[in-house]
C-alpha cells in the first residue's frame, strides 16, 4: 500500500463524470420545472395581449363593417395584421375567417425553427394553450372570427439566455467542484499519507530527525502523533545526558536522533498549488473576454483609433509579462515561490479594482499592466513549485499539471466574466475578480507550506554549466521562433483580441463573446493530463509539438474558407484542441534541451511574449487597412511556416548527430 | 468513509451553489419577461388610444380639445381591468384628459424627466406606484405637443414573482435532495476501489495499535504479510526500532551521574 495506490489521475476523472453528471441532471431537472411554472405564471398576461390583439384587431373590422364595406371586401388587412405580428413576438400567426369558413385575410410569421422545435424538448415543454379565437360581431350577426397562434415555445426562447448562463455557470461550479473535491481528497488521505509514509521509512531506518503536521482522517491522525512521540521523546531523553555520554552514544548507536526539538519535515506536492493558482487564474482573466470591449467604449484621446484602445490593454500586459519573465525564475530563487506568490495578491486585488473603475483607456491599460506583472510572478512561482515539487515525476507532468490549472482557471474566469458583466455590468464582474483574489491569497498562505516554497539558497538548477549552454543551440532557437512564438502570437491575436472584434460585429453580447472564449480554455481542462501522459510516455513529445502546431495552423487558415459565428466558434474550440496538443509538450521538450536551467525557461517566456506582443501590435495597427480575415490568414501562414522550419531543423540536427 | 462523507459535502455544496445562482437567474428572467409582456402591451395600447389625438395634433388642434376624449379613454381603459389610470397630458405635463376623477393637475416629476430622457421615444419606468407607460404625440412638424401616459400596478407583477421565486426554491430544494441522495449512491460505486484503500489504511493502524498494547500484555505478535500490510509492516518495524535505540539510551542514563 502506498500512496501512489490512491491513483489520483483515476479519482480526478471519476470526478470529472460524477460532478458533471450531478449538475447536470440537476440544472436540467429544475430547468423543466421553470419552464413549466413560467407558462403557468405568463398564462394570464398572454391572455391579456391575445385580448388585446383581438379587440383592436375586431374593432378596426368592425368600424369597416360599421361603414358599410362588405367583410370579404376589406383592404388592408393583412398589412394591418403584419403591423400587430410586429409589436408581439409571441404570436406566430393571425388569421380572420368568415362565418362560412372562408379566409379573408391571415399572416404567418415566417421562422426558421429553433433548437428547441426541432428536438424533443420542445413538444415536452411546449405551452399548453396554443390557439385563441374571438368572434366577429356585425350588429347582433356573427359574421367571422379571428385566430391567433400563439407560439408554444414562447417562454423557451426567452429563457435561452438564462439557460445558456446556467450551463456555464455549472462548467465553472463543475471545474470548482472537481478542484475542490481533489483537495479535500489530498487533504485527508494524499499528503498526510504521504508525511506519514515518509517518516515511518525514516524511522525504519534509525532516522529520528524529524517530526510531521498531524492531519488527515483519524487513523493517519494517530499514526502522525505516535510516530512524532518518538522522534520527540528519543530527543529529550538524549538531550538530557551530559555531553560526554551524549556523544558516546551517537558515535555507537546506529540511528540519528534531534539535538533538541524534531524539525518539521515539509513535503511538497504539485497539488500545494492547484487551488490557490485555479482562484488566481479565475480572478486575472475575469475580463478576458470583454477587456477588448470594455477598453473601446472608455474615454480615449482622439489621435487613439477604437482598434489600438482595444488592443492596448492587451499590449501592455504581454508586454509588463514579457519584461518580467527573465527574472521570474530569479525572483523565485532569491525569495521564495511562496513569498512571491503571497506577495502578487495585494497588488492584483488593487488593480482589478482600479480597473473596475477606471473610465479612460489610459486608466485602463495600466491597471492591466500592473496587474500583468503580479499575474506574471504569481503564475511563475507556481509553476517553479510544482516543477521543484514533482523533479522525479518527468518534465510534461508537472508542467501539464500547471497549465491545465492556469488554463482550467482563464476558462472559468473568462467564462464567469462574461456572464456577471452581462447580467450586473463590467464593475461587478471586477469586484467579483478582486474578492477571488483574496480567496486565491489565503489558500496560498496555508497551502504553499512546502520546502518548493522556500527560497533557493543555492540553486538546483544552476544557469550555467554544460546543460544551461545548449539553450542558445539551433534546436532550442527553432523551437522557440517555430513553435512557441507563433502559439502565443495566435493565442493573443486570434483568441484574446479578434474574437471578441468579430463575435461583437456580428451582434454577440459579453456573456455570448465568453461562452464561445471559453471554449479555447475547455479543451486542455479536459485533454491536458492525457497529453501530458503522452508526452511523458512512449511518445515523447516531439510529434504532440509537430501535430498540435500543424492542426493549429490549418485551423487558422480554415477561417479564409468559412466565416460567420459558427466558424469562429469551431476555430475558437479547434486552436483551444491544438494548443492543449502542443503547449505542455512544448514546455517538457525546452526543458530537456535546454536541461531545465532557469536560463532557459525564462528565454522561452520572454521570447514566446515578445513575439505575441509584436503579433498584437501589428495586427491592431493593420487590422483597419487590411481586415480581420487577412490578418487571420496571415496568422495561420505564420504558425505553418514556424513548424516547417522547426521540422527542418530538428530532422537536419537528427541526421547530423546520427 | 469520512473521505467519501468530505467530498459528497463538497459536491452537494456546489450543487446547492449552482442551483441558487440558477433559481435568482431565473427569477431575474422571469421578472423581466413579465414586465417585458405588459410593457409591450400597454404600449401598443396607448398607441391605438393616442390615434384620434395625433390626428388632432396633426391639424393643428390642442389636445384638449379632442371630443369624447373621455369615453375613448375609458374604453382604453376597459381592456384590462388592472389599468390604474390613462392620461392625456400636455407638452408641459399638464394633465388634460384622464380616465380618474378628479384627474390630478400633472403627470408625476419622475415620469417628466423619463419622457424627456427618452427624447421622443416610447418609454416605460418601473415606480412604487407601479408600472408606467408612455408614448409621444407629435404634430405635423414633428414637435412634440404631448403624450399619453398608462399607469399600471405592479403589486401583481412583485406577488407573480415572489410565487415563482418561491415554487423553483422549492423544486430546487427537492432537487438537491435528489441529487445528494443519488450522488451518495454514484459516490460509492464510482470510488468503491479508493474508499476501500483508505479504509484499509485506518484498519492497518488500528490493528498496529492493538497488537502493541496486546503484545505488552504477554500477546505473542499478529503474523503480518501481504502486500496489503506494507504500511502495518512499516509500522512494526518503526515500533522496533525506537524501542532499540530507546533501550539503547536508557541503561546509558542509569549510568549518568
Amino acid at each position: 500500500m502506498s500512496a501512489r495506490g490512491l491513483d489520483r489521475d483515476g479519482l480526478r476523472s471519476r470526478l470529472i463524470g460524477l460532478v458533471a453528471a450531478m449538475v447536470t441532471a440537476s440544472v436540467v431537472a429544475v430547468g423543466a420545472i421553470a419552464i413549466d411554472a413560467f407558462d403557468r405564471a405568463v398564462e394570464p398576461e398572454l391572455t391579456n395581449r391575445t385580448r388585446l390583439i383581438g379587440s383592436v384587431v375586431r374593432g378596426e373590422i368592425q368600424r369597416a363593417l360599421e361603414l358599410g364595406i362588405p367583410f370579404d371586401a376589406i383592404v388592408g388587412l393583412d398589412r394591418y395584421l403584419s403591423e400587430m405580428l410586429e409589436n408581439f413576438d409571441e404570436v406566430d400567426g393571425i388569421s380572420v375567417t368568415s362565418a362560412s369558413g372562408q379566409t379573408v385575410a391571415a399572416i404567418e410569421r415566417p421562422a426558421t425553427p429553433s433548437i428547441f422545435e426541432q428536438t424533443l424538448l420542445g413538444e415536452m415543454t411546449a405551452y399548453r394553450q396554443t390557439t385563441f379565437a374571438l368572434p366577429i360581431l356585425e350588429g347582433n350577426e356573427l359574421v367571422g372570427e379571428i385566430t391567433v397562434e400563439i407560439s408554444p415555445i414562447f417562454v423557451q426562447t426567452r429563457l435561452r439566455d438564462v439557460f445558456l448562463d446556467v450551463m456555464v455557470i455549472a462548467l465553472v461550479a463543475m471545474l470548482v467542484a472537481l478542484e475542490l473535491a481533489l483537495a479535500v481528497a489530498v487533504t485527508s488521505v494524499g499528503k498526510p499519507l504521504d508525511r506519514v509514509l515518509r517518516l515511518l521509512r525514516e524511522q525504519c531506518e534509525g532516522n529520528f530527525l524529524h517530526h510531521i503536521r498531524p492531519g488527515g482522517l483519524s487513523g493517519l491522525t494517530r499514526a502522525a502523533a505516535r510516530l512524532n512521540d518518538h522522534a520527540e521523546d528519543l530527543a529529550e531523553r538524549l538531550s538530557a545526558l551530559p555531553a560526554a555520554v551524549r556523544s558516546g552514544i551517537e558515535a555507537t548507536m546506529d540511528a540519528r536522533i534531534a539535538e533538541g526539538r524534531p524539525l518539521r519535515l515539509r513535503l511538497s506536492e504539485i497539488s500545494d498549488i492547484r487551488l490557490a493558482l485555479f482562484l488566481f487564474s479565475v480572478a486575472s482573466e475575469i475580463a478576458a473576454a470583454f477587456l477588448p470591449l470594455y477598453a473601446r467604449a472608455a474615454a480615449r484621446p482622439a489621435w487613439l483609433s477604437p482598434e489600438l484602445a482595444a488592443a492596448a490593454p492587451l499590449v501592455l500586459y504581454l508586454v509588463a509579462v514579457a519584461m518580467l519573465s527573465p527574472f521570474g525564475g530569479a525572483l523565485v530563487q532569491r525569495f521564495g515561490a511562496r513569498r512571491l506568490f503571497l506577495a502578487s495578491v495585494p497588488p492584483t486585488i488593487v488593480a482589478l479594482a482600479a480597473m473596475g473603475f477606471s473610465d479612460s483607456v489610459a486608466g485602463i491599460t495600466l491597471w492591466r499592466g500592473v496587474m500583468a506583472v503580479f499575474y506574471a510572478t504569481a503564475t511563475i512561482a507556481c509553476q517553479e513549485y510544482a516543477i521543484r515539487a514533482a523533479a522525479d515525476q518527468g518534465s510534461a507532468r508537472p508542467v501539464g499539471a500547471f497549465v491545465a490549472v492556469v488554463y482550467g482557471g482563464v476558462f472559468c474566469g473568462s467564462a464567469l466574466g462574461g456572464v456577471l458583466a452581462g447580467r450586473f455590468g463590467f464593475e461587478a464582474a471586477f469586484m467579483s475578480g478582486a474578492v477571488i483574489t483574496v480567496l486565491a491569497g489565503v489558500l496560498g498562505l496555508f497551502a504553499m507550506r512546502g520546502r518548493a516554497g522556500d527560497p533557493e539558497s543555492v540553486p538546483n538548477r544552476s544557469s550555467d554549466g554544460p546543460a544551461s549552454q545548449r539553450w542558445f543551440g539551433v534546436r532550442f532557437l527553432a523551437l522557440l521562433l517555430g513553435i512557441a512564438v507563433p502559439m502565443n502570437a495566435a493565442t493573443a491575436i486570434f483568441i484574446w483580441y479578434l474574437t471578441p472584434l468579430i463575435l461583437a460585429a456580428s451582434g454577440s453580447g459579453p456573456a455570448e463573446i465568453a461562452r464561445i472564449v471559453m471554449l479555447y480554455y475547455l479543451a486542455v481542462v479536459l485533454f491536458g493530463s492525457v497529453v501530458a501522459t503522452l508526452s511523458d510516455g512512449r511518445m515523447g513529445p516531439v510529434p504532440l509539438v509537430v501535430s498540435g502546431a500543424l492542426a493549429s495552423g490549418a485551423i487558422l487558415l480554415s477561417l479564409t474558407v468559412w466565416s460567420g459565428f459558427w466558424a469562429v466558434v469551431t476555430a475558437v474550440a479547434g486552436l483551444g484542441l491544438g494548443h492543449t496538443v502542443l503547449r505542455a509538450p512544448l514546455y517538457a521538450l525546452a526543458i530537456n534541451i535546454t536541461g531545465g536551467s532557469n536560463a532557459g525557461l525564462s528565454a522561452l517566456r520572454l521570447v514566446e511574449r515578445i513575439g505575441a506582443t509584436l503579433g498584437l501590435a501589428a495586427t491592431a495597427f493593420l487590422l483597419g487597412d487590411i481586415g480581420a480575415e487577412s490578418s487571420i490568414r496571415a496568422l495561420g501562414i505564420v504558425v505553418l511556416s514556424g513548424v516547417a522550419l522547426y521540422a527542418i531543423v530538428d530532422i537536419s540536427l537528427r541526421f547530423r548527430s546520427a | 468513509m469520512a473521505l467519501f462523507w468530505r467530498i459528497w459535502a463538497a459536491m452537494t455544496l456546489v450543487n446547492l451553489a449552482v442551483l441558487t445562482i440558477f433559481v435568482a437567474l431565473a427569477t431575474l428572467q422571469f421578472g423581466n419577461i413579465n414586465s417585458g409582456l405588459v410593457g409591450e402591451r400597454l404600449v401598443v395600447l396607448a398607441d391605438r388610444t393616442a390615434a384620434p389625438f395625433k390626428a388632432a395634433a396633426r391639424i393643428g388642434l390642442p389636445l384638449s380639445t379632442v371630443r369624447n376624449a373621455d369615453a375613448l379613454l375609458e374604453r382604453a381603459r376597459q381592456t384590462d381591468d388592472a389599468i390604474l389610470a390613462i392620461h392625456v397630458f400636455d407638452v408641459a405635463g399638464r394633465i388634460v384628459h384622464s380616465t380618474v376623477t378628479p384627474a390630478p393637475t400633472a403627470i408625476p416629476a419622475g415620469a417628466l424627466f423619463a419622457r424627456t430622457s427618452a427624447d421622443g421615444a416610447p418609454w416605460h419606468r418601473e415606480t412604487a406606484d407601479g408600472f408606467l407607460r408612455s408614448i409621444d404625440i407629435v404634430s405635423r412638424d414633428g414637435s412634440s405637443v404631448g403624450g399619453i401616459l398608462i399607469v399600471y400596478p405592479g403589486g401583481g407583477n412583485v406577488t407573480r414573482i415572489h410565487a415563482t421565486a418561491a415554487e423553483l426554491g422549492l423544486a430546487a430544494i427537492g432537487v438537491l435532495m435528489a441529487a445528494a441522495a443519488l450522488s451518495a449512491l454514484l459516490l460509492r460505486l464510482g470510488l468503491g476501489r479508493q474508499i476501500r484503500l483508505f479504509e484499509a489504511i485506518d484498519s492497518a493502524f488500528t490493528r498496529f495499535e492493538r497488537g502493541a498494547w496486546r503484545s505488552a500484555a504477554g500477546r505473542s505478535p499478529d503474523v503480518v504479510e501481504g502486500e496489503a500490510d506494507e504500511l502495518r509492516i512499516l509500522l512494526d518495524a518503526a515500533e522496533t526500532r525506537y524501542r532499540t535505540v530507546g533501550q539503547a539510551i536508557e541503561p546509558t542514563r542509569d549510568d549518568a551521574p
